[in-house]
């Protein structure tokens, strides 16, 4: 799996590509826990895929990030990794955008890499 | 009207997306064969629940055991699907997995537990040193969009 | 135009309380949900897209709206959190929201509109901002597009209201106005031929039951023998009125068994629950044959039946002993016949025991014949003759959590060797079919056992047929 990365009003976006799945979950936990906190938006524009192992790393991701008081948001999910996210309950974790750009927005000015 | 497919795959995460698609294109002709064209949410929940049943197969694989490959059925009808999952890990109990506590948000242990919120019924015994997990799903007129 | 329905679950506080298994999202006025009257009521504006954000979770709304296609629209969903405000929501639908007018229909109310007038003209026309506010809700336009200025509708702007719903009270008071008086403004469910008299799909009246008008009924409703249904009745889907049981001006919700004998007038009721919507006050009912006179069932009686279905357990273990042992043995050579063992419940006191499960494949001459005979069950015989499950009774429970909290909630579970919904073949199997199991329960005999597993025995024999047919449709 490929995850383009981009930095955007001093937001790291990073956009996936393809399955969130056990392969390619750990790229996105190593990708995930390699900034040094601050905030993130995921685009999930390019995702079509994702099952309890890329829920994992999500998960773990926003964990670490919180705990080094930064954010995660996520961006136009498909109605598969909703579905996912609403079973596991995670979607009370998540603010949730349609719109990578409006979820970039949210962040508060102070708060950026 | 019964079909079968059957797929004998490596336990390597490299096969994985073939077995979850392969899954996918199961419940497609199962629906298709009722006239349901679109059907999300059916071929939704056996790729969901594929794709954790063979992460499972591949996870708990002891790598000193001598090569064997994941058997993957489908038995195909009408409007509904059966997909039958056999390796030879140890032995596990469907009923002493613990589901997870969605509310503390844990990093993993979701695998079986949506599988069960997905598939209509899923059952898992012990044959001739194989685990053997059967699932079912019947689709639903409503699950049609 | 575009419709954006922001819904949280803290505005149906009042309906979980009461009914805390029955998701909100689909609460019903006369058997329609809530949302759908506000679906009905976007297409009259012209809207052919509806997005619901909630923080509620989807699935069962999911299931039962889709995407929209019934209506000929696109519907979509979005979560949203529990602390998200209208301002918040907006902006996680933000390219949703864009480009076009936008209707924001936000909170726990109830749309009065009419469905013969047209509101698109109006909607193009009126200026944005708040148009309709209550208690629980409002209704506003969004517009980043200059007004269209469109020719003026005639007349005065088409009827629109909007009531609060904060209690039951209120849901049933609408319900019964709705029925009573605007039944004629909405597109509601049921085969409607007859002036005030909605009826639904599997539908069965005895000859000798009454329906008096304005009553609706929802699909696969069973009402019996001098029961009295109306006038004021709203009866949900996958329900039975029992025998001489009178409904006047009441609301029975979904998957609800209404006993023998049994007058129900001003109330709201739901499974065991019985509301009185005047004085706001809920009856919770220990007898899981809800509201039905009792059946005495002493202990004598309780050994009598289990001497009996294991009697007869005993001489189907008998003569069929050979067609199993033959059958059996052919299809599990040939892979047809597979054996699991699951843990499932016995009693309502936390027993389980571990059943053999057989799955059978039909197929072939043999299958067919061992499937008529229904020979899968034949390693249950056994646990029959025990006393551990009856000949016939309700459906088996799986050992699990989630099913245990449902035996203690409803004492009337009795597993059986076959579920008294297979003898009635009614309703179609993707159905609820405890409610059906329930109602048997409640009427049950030794001798009344006995012919509901002819009945069984008979279905078997008929049961390849009717899946055929029913794969046709």
């Amino acid at each position: 799996m490929q995850i383009d990365q981009q930095v955007m009003k001093n937001i790291f976006v990073f956009m996936p590509r393809g399955r969130l799945d056990a392969a390619s979950a750990p790229l996105l936990r190593e990708r995930l826990a390699a900034g040094d906190g601050g905030n993130m938006v995921l685009d999930f524009s390019a995702v079509d895929f994702m099952d309890s192992s890329g829920l994992g790393a999500l998960v773990a991701g926003a964990r670490r990030l919180r705990a080094q008081h930064g954010d995660i948001k996520l961006a136009c999910i498909a109605d598969t990794v909703r579905r996912v996210l609403e079973l596991t309950r995670a979607d009370r974790l998540f603010d949730i955008y349609d719109d990578p750009e409006a979820a970039i927005s949210s962040f508060a000015p102070e708060k950026s890499v | 009207m019964k079909e079968r497919v059957t797929l004998e795959l490596p336990p390597d995460l490299h096969f994985l997306r073939l077995a979850a698609m392969a899954g996918a294109e199961a419940a497609r002709y199962a629906a298709s064969a009722i006239g349901m064209q679109r059907q999300d949410v059916f071929t939704h929940a056996v790729e969901l629940a594929v794709s954790e049943v063979f992460t499972n197969a591949v996870k708990h694989r002891r790598a000193a055991t001598p090569a064997w490959h994941v058997m993957i059925h489908f038995g195909i009808n009408a409007g509904d699907l059966e997909v039958i999952v056999k390796d030879r890990n140890p032995h596990f109990d469907l009923d002493s997995v613990p589901s997870p506590d969605v509310d503390a948000f844990p990093e993993d242990g979701y695998g079986l537990y949506l599988v069960k919120q997905v598939m209509d019924t899923v059952t898992v015994r012990r044959e001739a040193q194989c685990n053997i997990v059967t699932m079912t799903k019947t689709i639903r007129p409503e699950d049609a969009t | 135009m575009k419709t954006l329905l922001v819904i949280k679950a803290n505005t149906f506080d009042w309906l979980q309380a009461v009914f805390p298994d029955r998701s909100p999202l689909l609460a019903s006025v006369c058997n329609k949900p809530l949302l759908e009257y506000l679906l009905d009521f976007a297409i009259l504006c012209g809207s052919r897209h509806f997005r619901l954000a909630t923080d509620m979770p989807l699935a069962k709304v999911e299931a039962v709206f889709g995407g929209g296609g019934r209506w000929g629209i696109e519907l979509t969903y979005a979560p949203i959190r529990k602390t998200d405000d209208l301002a918040t929501a907006l902006q996680k639908n933000s390219r949703y929201c864009a480009g076009s007018r936008l209707l924001v229909m936000q909170g726990c109310f109830f749309l009065h509109y009419d469905k013969q007038k047209n509101y698109g003209p109006f909607m193009q026309t009126t200026a944005p901002g708040e148009l309709l506010t209550c208690a629980t809700g409002r209704i506003l336009i969004h517009d980043a597009t200059p007004l269209k200025t469109a020719p003026s509708p005639d007349g005065s702007p088409p009827p629109l209201a909007l009531t609060s719903l904060r209690s039951i009270g209120e849901l049933y008071r609408l319900s019964m106005r709705v029925l009573g008086r605007d039944a004629r403004q909405y597109v509601l469910p049921g085969y409607n031929n007859e002036t005030d008299v909605y009826i639904g799909r599997n539908v069965m009246i005895a000859r000798s039951a009454r329906i008096e008008p304005p009553v609706m009924i929802g699909d696969h409703v069973q009402i019996h023998k001098n029961a009295i249904v109306g006038p004021g009745a709203v009866i949900g889907r996958n329900v039975i009125i029992d025998a001489y049981s009178r409904i006047h001006h009441s609301v029975i919700l979904d998957k609800t068994y209404v006993g023998e004998h049994l007058v129900l007038d001003r109330k709201l009721a739901g499974g065991r629950r019985l509301v009185d919507p005047g004085e706001e006050t809920m009856v919770q009912l220990e007898d899981a044959h809800l509201l039905s006179t009792m059946r005495p069932s002493s202990r004598g009686r309780n050994r009598l039946q289990r001497l009996g279905h294991g009697l007869l357990a005993a001489l189907l273990w008998v003569v069929l002993a050979m067609p199993y042992a033959l059958l059996s043995f052919i299809l599990k050579r040939q892979g047809r016949w597979r054996r699991s063992e699951a843990a499932y419940w016995v009693d309502s006191s936390g027993r389980s025991v571990r059943l053999t499960r057989v799955f059978l494949n039909p197929s072939g001459f043999c299958g067919r014949i061992a499937a008529s005979l229904a020979l899968d069950r034949y390693p249950l015989l056994g646990r029959v003759m025990r006393g551990d499950l009856a000949l016939i009774g309700t459906r088996r429970l799986p050992a699990t959590a989630a099913n245990r909290a449902v035996i203690e909630a409803d004492a009337g579970y009795r597993p059986g060797l076959f579920s008294y919904a297979e003898a009635e073949h009614w309703p179609v199997p993707e159905y609820d079919q405890d409610i059906v199991d329930r109602f048997h329960l409640a009427h049950q005999t030794l001798i009344y056992d006995f012919v509901m597993m002819v009945k069984v025995l008979l279905n078997k024999l008929h049961e390849e047929t009717a899946l055929c047919k029913s794969i046709s449709k």
